[in-house]
């Protein structure tokens, strides 16, 4: 089942009315239950990509296929019960009085009867820790409880596709926290989530596979240990590698051999404890 | 080039206005004459394309400049002209709001004349509170690069009337005072200059 693709991109080009170019030629697979993160400099296509995938973009050459849905004929509307996109700026879509109308106004058009809604609010307030301001104005609000809600009212709708884009940006350390952790979840309980984001370290706790952009095209995809150890695929997207990856280089530089594909700092501790064991061992073992 | 170009937006314009013009013709044509029903036509588009034309060829800083040396104060000038810098970026703004709110179910076209003023409110609301917060944004921007802490303040362009400036103007005014002659006194043309329609 797994080996199906749940969206397929093939040769998409995208063309704005005003004549830019934003994606020449994009072919990808993503699968079922798969964490993706699409990454690439400002202007790469990233944002264009991922509109495609609900229909807010149409391809103006190439084809999307989303769970077999081919998304040039298919309404938004449609497609918005299968894919929810988390935009960048949670205060496009805020807009009602309570943060429960806010949840409401998702589950509107889904065909739910009044109980199951009531339900399905009670529940998603809980994931997301905003019971306390269920009668609150979501204007008033703090920059991470607005993302939260935000998230929160894509997730009630209970997409099979979840789509972040820049889910770090304006962010605290809690936030961030409670991002990887939402992402985490649904991706065990077999959803699939697209993260377009710049930031490395979140990228390398929460995503497997990259998906590197440049320029309207795909430049690399493969798992990320690989893409951000790789130096000319790093310097063409101008993304830096992670601190660690540095570390193990200049270590490497000192003279001694580091594997590069070191990304937590767990996995560097026990390279390091190891090592130093070794060491002191043939130490020992000269001496006598 | 830049002509073409200038043409082209025009007539986009233009073409966007179509389906007014035909339901001009259709009622001026119900209730008047067809003749009538073409001269309002012209009109709009007489009043749309000068609208156009002076927006696609002044630059927002010109216009401020032109307004400076007319003796407008700068405050009222510079509020002026960034209400225009900020037509396309409020633009972009509700298209981003309208691809969110899309994103998690909303739809756009639905219902009777009420229902669909009441769907407005998801893309008006945060419309309104982006644009409000950019103001602030704005004004305090302005307030930390020291926004009319002078009285008297100098500009890096000026601009002044030139020789071509003075015929050009002159031109427009003998235009002008010509139409008020021929309005009150309408034999001064000769007949036969009329272009009579007659259905």
């Amino acid at each position: 089942m797994t080996s199906i693709p749940q969206i397929v991109v093939n040769d998409l080009q995208y063309h704005y009315p005003d004549g830019t170019i934003a994606l020449k030629g994009v072919s990808l697979n993503i699968y079922r239950g798969e964490i993706v993160g699409i990454m690439g400099k400002n202007g790469a296509g990233k944002s264009t990509l991922i509109k495609t995938f609900n229909g807010l973009l149409k391809p103006t050459f190439g084809t999307v296929y989303v769970e077999n849905n081919n998304i040039s004929d298919t309404f938004t509307s449609y497609l918005s019960k299968k894919v929810g996109i988390v935009f960048q700026n949670p205060e496009l879509q805020l807009f009602a009085n309570t943060v429960e109308d806010e949840i409401k106004f998702s589950l509107k058009n889904l065909n739910l009867s009044k109980e199951a809604i009531d339900e399905k609010i009670s529940e998603t307030l809980k994931i997301f820790d905003l019971e306390k301001y269920r009668n609150r104005s979501p204007f008033n609000l703090s920059g991470g409880e607005k993302k939260r809600l935000a998230i929160a009212s894509i997730m009630c709708r209970d997409p099979e596709i979840i789509v972040f884009d820049e889910p770090t940006i304006g962010q605290d350390a809690s936030g961030i926290t409670f991002i990887k952790q939402i992402i985490k979840e649904n991706a065990t309980s077999g959803k699939t989530v697209v993260i377009v984001t710049h930031d490395i370290e979140f990228t390398i706790d929460v995503i497997p596979r990259i998906i590197l952009m440049a320029d309207g095209l795909v430049v690399a995809d493969g798992p990320t240990h690989k893409i951000l150890s790789h130096d000319t695929i790093l310097e063409m997207t101008s993304l830096t590698s992670p601190q660690l990856v540095k570390f193990s280089k200049s270590l490497t530089e000192l003279g001694e051999k580091v594997p590069e594909d070191i990304f937590l700092v767990k996995q560097m501790v026990q390279y390091l404890s190891e090592f130093f064991k070794n060491e002191s061992r043939k130490r020992k073992g000269g001496k006598p | 080039m830049i002509l073409g170009k200038l043409f082209a937006q025009w007539l986009k314009s233009i073409k966007g206005m179509s389906f007014l013009f035909l339901l001009l013709i259709v009622f001026n044509t119900l209730f008047d004459s067809f003749s009538y029903s073409i001269s309002m036509i012209l009109r709009i588009i007489i009043m749309v394309s000068s609208f156009s034309m002076f927006f696609l060829t002044v630059h927002p800083d010109d216009l401020m400049l032109s307004l400076i040396s007319l003796k407008i104060p700068y405050n009222i000038a510079f509020s002026f002209a960034l209400s225009f810098r900020f037509v396309p970026t409020i633009a972009m703004e509700a298209q981003n709001i309208i691809d969110a709110q899309k994103s998690r179910g909303y739809e756009l076209e639905q219902g009777g004349l009420i229902s669909q003023a009441k769907n407005l409110i998801p893309l008006l609301i945060p419309l309104i509170v982006c644009s409000m917060k950019r103001a602030f944004h704005i004004a305090e921007s302005l307030d930390s690069r020291a926004f009319g802490s002078t009285k008297n303040r100098t500009f890096y362009y000026t601009i002044s009337y030139a020789k071509k400036d003075w015929i050009l103007t002159a031109i427009l005014i003998a235009f002008f005072i010509f139409g008020i002659i021929v309005k009150i006194f309408p034999n001064i043309i000769p007949a036969w200059f009329y272009f009579r329609l007659s259905i």
